[in-house]
């Protein structure tokens, strides 16, 4: 939107550039109220109720300044839940990321098929996680389940996936990648799309095969796309939580306990919203900290 | 009596009961009143704007007394009730009946998934917008009650019509000595088993309480009737069915301080101390039985819906609900009960949902007119006609033919005789969902002890957080 020619230092805007600049406020005083009072007030709201002893039901609020914190840090509960995050993230993203350039390289292919393979990589991202939860829980159960069912068929023993401890965090970590992992592959389809071709045509005619220009063409290309399928992964993890109350609520042995689901039962089951306040304040931090890693790392030369 | 088919949906308006006993001095008094109210409201709204009231249905709680005056104004309450059927046609019909017999009063119902209830109640208290009447869960009343979110009822409610009620019933919806819920029905648990597998296994389960089986009885049959393709006892929920089981392991006629009394009651007196309860050793020795059950494949650790009937389970402990069930979408299989087994004590858990009035109301008399019209005798007889489950009162279940022959008969005795309500505990989400968590724990292979004894400490932090800001 032009906004007028260049203006002295310290001199008032010439009246069309001003109206002008109430024009582009005016278009964006409503998405900005939107994510003043809905984004960055429930945000200032938690940090404030983290300060308080604060019960849902009754209302009541007893000043604890830092307590909160001081509690988090020593709560076993909850540092066993970031333990369960942290694990979740790194096979999510580990798996995710390289699963969802691999399928993005071959949605990339023209061929026949191409636009149906697209469609089916993409549904999932669609469909409401409920729904996508309900399935897998059922798809799980080790009696009606059809994973089990088909395992039975070649004389495997049915499996309690979200059940035994051992697999009810790569169970439910299977399902979160299913979802996400069409997300992921269009964004690094749009990534390779934008490689000029003849960056391959140079390489080719300096002999580079298909693994050398994979990855001295494609991978430092699609650096700015990785960071922010990984920047984008690694917050969607530390969000994770239909899932997890949809098909396991935090068990076996707290296995699936990751640190939002550990939030929820503080603020709603336990009523200690100031508590779950500075959880929530916590998990944030540790969000921001790792995506300014991800920038550092990843910064494009 | 008329049965609505639940299949087709399409039920014929059942007609409300004409036929209440009430004394003549009763009948005479609310004539009266009735007379009274309609010839002064009519010479108030003498613009023609009068509504019509059916004469040939006498309102079914009278506006006299502590509720004289309620409904005169016009008067919109909000209830939340659960979702589903039985509740939407039957609550429905109802509401509509009421408001015939009360025309200036309307109910708004808002319906919610049973899971959810809770949820809706806690975010609407929160915002400081409760509806009027709300449709609690028995235990949950307790929970509610502690955090002054209830009316009290008593100052409502004549004394000779609660003694209509069962006792246990009342119970249930009372804290800190209040009367804060009243229940149209009441439930217990009884062990619904298929003919087909338990007669191949040539097992003949006890049809009296006199002979029910305990638990251990009930585990060695079980065994016989469990196949690689069916389990043989389909047994999920938690608060309800399997901590009731649990208390059974216990003894309310030991004396207080031993572990065996712990054991069955649940909590201490003063509701302020789990430890030693929860974690009772003859609880731990039952939960080991469970545990065993799941590890030999005889009950599932992950929900099968419906895994009874469908022949994936020879027997479900479930309530009259489980009947409802059997009955309506399951006619072909031919199935029997029996009483819900125990482990030293015959008993188990009783209960219902309760109509509960928001303490923040600004129309407390309509709500409870409306909460007394709900679980009067003649509502009652409305609500058995969409929901067939022991009524609350009484009055009511006495004169309910179908209590008089088995399998109601049983649900009648057991409830009679050996029930009694769920703990009352006043952190009763926290209480639920670390038992849940427990039960899947354990479930999944977990020690018992360490882990009884961990929910026991857990529950006992919450209840100590709540007393420490709820002195």
């Amino acid at each position: 939107m032009p906004v007028g020619p260049a203006r002295r230092k310290g001199a008032w805007p010439s009246p069309s550039s001003r109206r002008a600049l109430l024009t582009a406020g005016a278009f964006l005083a409503v998405p900005l109220a939107g994510l003043l009072i809905f984004r960055v007030g429930t945000i200032a709201q938690a940090a404030a109720n983290s300060l308080y002893q604060y019960d849902l039901l009754s209302g009541q609020r007893v000043f604890t300044g830092a307590g909160n914190y001081l509690r988090a840090v020593h709560d076993a509960g909850f540092l066993q839940s970031l333990s369960v995050t942290f694990q979740y993230a790194a096979m999510k993203i580990g798996v995710q990321i390289p699963l969802a350039l691999a399928i993005a390289l071959l949605m990339q292919k023209s061929w026949r098929w191409a636009s149906v393979v697209r469609t089916a990589v993409y549904l999932p991202v669609v469909t409401p996680f409920v729904v996508v939860a309900t399935l897998w829980a059922l798809m799980y159960n080790p009696t009606i389940g059809i994973i089990d069912a088909l395992l039975r068929k070649v004389h495997v023993a049915p499996l309690n996936f979200l059940i035994d401890p051992r697999l009810a965090l790569p169970s439910l970590t299977a399902v979160t990648i299913w979802k996400d992992l069409g997300f992921t592959a269009l964004i690094f389809l749009a990534g390779l799309q934008g490689i000029p071709q003849g960056y391959y045509e140079a390489a080719q005619v300096d002999g580079a095969g298909h693994w050398r220009q994979f990855w001295s063409v494609t991978l430092p290309l699609l650096k700015r796309f990785t960071l922010f399928s990984l920047v984008i992964a690694t917050i969607n993890a530390f969000q994770v939580y239909t899932p997890v109350y949809v098909m396991t609520q935090g068990g076996p042995l707290a296995r699936t306990e990751v640190a939002t689901y550990y939030m929820y039962e503080r603020a709603f089951l336990f009523y200690q919203m100031g508590y779950a306040s500075a959880l929530a304040i916590i998990v944030l931090l540790i969000i921001l900290g790792l995506s300014a890693v991800y920038f550092r790392l990843l910064r494009p030369e | 009596m008329p049965k609505p088919t639940a299949r087709n949906g399409k039920r014929s308006a059942p007609q409300p009961h004409a036929t209440d006993q009430i004394s003549r001095r009763r009948l005479l008094r609310n004539s009266i009143g009735a007379f009274l109210g309609f010839g002064i409201s009519g010479y108030l709204l003498s613009d023609g704007s009068q509504p019509t009231v059916h004469a040939a249905t006498a309102p079914w709680v009278d506006t006299t007394g502590p509720l004289e005056g309620a409904g005169r104004e016009p008067v919109t309450l909000r209830f939340l009730d659960e979702a589903g059927s039985p509740w939407d046609e039957g609550h429905e019909a109802m509401i509509t009946e009421f408001q015939r017999q009360y025309p200036s009063i309307k109910v708004q119902r808002n319906a919610m998934p049973f899971t959810e209830l809770y949820r809706q109640i806690q975010t609407q208290v929160a915002a400081s917008e409760p509806p009027d009447v709300l449709y609690i869960d028995g235990p949950a009343v307790a929970s509610f009650a502690a955090e002054n979110v209830l009316l009290p009822l008593n100052p409502y409610i004549p004394a000779d019509d609660l003694h209509d009620f069962y006792p246990s019933s009342l119970e249930e919806a009372t804290w800190g000595g209040k009367l804060y819920g009243l229940a149209s029905e009441q439930s217990v648990p009884l062990l619904y088993y298929r003919l087909d597998a338990f007669e191949a296994a040539g097992i003949k389960p006890p049809d009296s309480l006199a002979t029910a089986w305990t638990w251990p009885q009930a585990f060695e049959a079980l065994k016989k009737v469990t196949k690689p393709d069916r389990y043989g006892l389909d047994l999920i929920s938690g608060q309800y069915l399997l901590a009731g089981c649990l208390r059974s392991a216990g003894d309310p006629k030991a004396p207080k301080t031993s572990s065996a009394y712990k054991a069955w009651a649940g909590i201490s007196p003063d509701g302020r101390t789990v430890v030693g309860y929860q974690d009772a050793p003859e609880v731990i020795r039952a939960m080991q039985l469970f545990q065993d059950m799941w590890k030999q494949n005889i009950m599932p650790s992950s929900p099968i819906p419906d895994a009874m009937p469908t022949g994936r389970a020879a027997a479900w402990l479930g309530a009259e609900w489980a009947e409802g069930k059997l009955v309506n979408k399951y006619a072909s299989v031919k199935w029997s009960v029996t009483p819900a087994p125990y482990f030293h004590s015959p008993f188990v858990h009783n209960g219902s949902l309760a109509f509960t009035v928001s303490a923040r109301t600004r129309h407390a008399k309509e709500a409870v007119l409306f909460a007394r019209w709900m679980t009067s005798r003649s509502g009652e007889r409305l609500w058995f006609q969409y929901n067939p489950q022991l009524p609350a009162r009484r009055s009511v279940a006495n004169t309910t033919d179908v209590y008089k022959r088995v399998p109601k008969s049983l649900d009648l005795q057991e409830f009679e005789r050996e029930s009694a309500p769920r703990i009352r505990i006043p952190i009763y989400t926290q209480y639920t969902a670390l038992l849940n968590q427990t039960i899947t724990n354990v479930s999944a292979g977990a020690d018992v002890k360490t882990e009884m004894t961990a929910f026991a400490s857990k529950v006992q932090t919450a209840l100590d957080d709540f007393w420490s800001t709820h002195k």
